[in-house]
């Protein structure tokens, strides 16, 4: 995402008929500026930030939104967004063990509980990183000139953080992927994304856990075409013989993450940090979270290190979970290298199923898209352990193997 | 010819009230305010002048 610069960031554009802010924002600027941000008006540019200024008041929402929107501000508190319930699962996982979840994180050694509120909880996020500016990892800006919008910007707001995987799997940014059938039917974020962002999130120890996520039923039935032999065979409730997420026939290629980005060293190259674009099948471990018990997942940014930079160097629990977790790629298209059948005589199986005339030969065809356990052991050395469980050796059912 | 004036008059009213752009601050053009100065894109220019950045995309979710 292109940066804006520096008098962009601030600039109050007028339009049209506009003559104030007042115009863009009637309830709001009948605030006054100085009521939020602090500062010293009327004065010179020198002395107009100060002596107190907040560049945004609302990391302190309990006291400049709370007057007109108290439920919301108590709520979102402990949102996912603001939150980040899922991060603090998984370091909590890999700090103290497998079995526990966000409510243990502050049992966490305190250079891992302190930088995360410093660094990560900086971004997981203010009400105006959403409604009025873009957020701090882009380093900001109004979006539509400080004007509080209800309806976040799909690309300035939800994909300045949600970019390098989901916007670039939507837009179909990847080499050699298209952009998602939604995208191209002008369907936004918030069009699916229909729950409640402000919620109370704190029973949800990962954003899978959230209350009403859209699922891909809610529009699309096996109903709707009784006939699709291929739904029927592979329905993700159990269908006959397929029990596979939807996503694993009508996903692309989607980008995966070595490590994380501590201390803002978020750049190619820097602690083996690396994106790249990968496709696995793998084994569902909760069904009581997702559908299918064949998956799509994906490689997170995480690795044993992550928290060196945060003075924290090992993590004694980290194969406590999988480092390929679940992934929900949103680059959905109906053909995909998986159900495409052209030259196949129609038998898509060619595209997926390890199936092989060639006696002893199986993954032979097709198991590249499986995430098998000697790939974990010759690529990922470190995490042979954690990924047991995710592989599908073993697991896959004898039929699909001959 | 009273129908005239009175559907005139309110014609006035409404083109007044429908294109009035709300009410101009007059600190808009002062630029020791706030809005003085944040509309005012010259003036943003030299006083924030460009700085080299950058940024990446975020990778939540998905």
């Amino acid at each position: 995402m292109s940066q804006l610069e520096p008098w962009e960031k601030v600039l109050i554009k007028m339009s049209g008929n506009q003559k104030a802010f007042s115009d863009i924002d009637p309830v709001h600027a009948a605030i006054g500026c100085v009521n939020c941000h602090g500062g010293t008006e009327p004065a010179k540019f020198e002395d107009a930030h100060g002596p107190v200024f907040f560049r945004d008041p609302t990391t302190t929402p309990e006291e400049f939104c709370t007057p007109c929107h108290e439920d919301l501000v108590n709520s979102n508190m402990n949102s996912m967004h603001t939150k980040a319930w899922g991060e603090q699962t998984a370091i909590a996982q890999r700090q103290l063990g497998g079995d526990k979840n966000h409510n243990d994180f502050d049992y966490c050694p305190a250079e891992l509980t302190d930088n995360f509120d410093k660094e990560c909880a900086s971004c997981h996020t203010t009400c105006g990183q959403c409604h009025v500016s873009r957020p701090n990892s882009v380093e900001g800006g109004f979006v539509n000139s400080h004007k509080f919008s209800k309806k976040p910007s799909q690309e300035n707001n939800c994909m300045a953080c949600h970019g390098s995987r989901i916007g670039t799997d939507y837009r179909g940014e990847l080499e050699g992927n298209k952009a998602d059938v939604h995208q191209l039917r002008g369907m936004h974020c918030i069009d699916c994304h229909t729950e409640d962002f402000h919620e109370d999130a704190s029973y949800a120890e990962s954003r899978y856990h959230i209350n009403d996520l859209p699922e891909c039923v809610d529009c699309h039935t096996k109903e709707e075409n009784p006939s699709n032999t291929w739904h029927t065979m592979h329905w993700p409730d159990g269908g006959v013989i397929g029990e596979l997420s939807c996503y694993v026939c009508h996903s692309q290629p989607y980008n995966n993450c070595n490590n994380c980005h501590t201390k803002g060293e978020w750049k190619e190259g820097l602690h083996d940090y690396s994106e790249y674009p990968g496709f696995r099948i793998g084994y569902n471990i909760d069904l009581s979270l997702h559908e299918g018990k064949w998956v799509v997942v994906r490689h997170i940014p995480i690795s044993r290190d992550s928290y060196e930079p945060w003075g924290h160097s090992d993590l004694p629990f980290y194969d406590d979970r999988p480092t390929w977790e679940y992934t929900s790629p949103h680059n959905i298209i109906r053909w995909t290298a998986q159900t495409d059948t052209s030259g196949t005589e129609g038998s898509c199986y060619q595209n997926c199923h390890l199936s092989s005339s060639v006696p002893d030969s199986i993954r032979l065809i097709n198991s590249q898209r499986f995430l098998w356990q000697s790939f974990i052991d010759s690529s990922f050395q470190d995490e042979s352990n954690a990924n047991s469980t995710v592989t599908v050796d073993d697991k896959l059912p004898t039929s699909w193997q001959e | 010819m009273k129908n005239v004036l009175a559907c005139f008059s309110i014609t006035i009213v409404i083109v007044f009230v429908g294109c009035h752009p709300g009410d101009p601050i007059a600190n808009v053009s002062d630029p020791s305010t706030c809005e003085g100065c944040h509309t005012n894109e010259g003036a943003l220019v030299k006083l924030a002048p460009s700085e080299e950045s950058g940024s990446s995309d975020g990778g939540g979710g998905g």
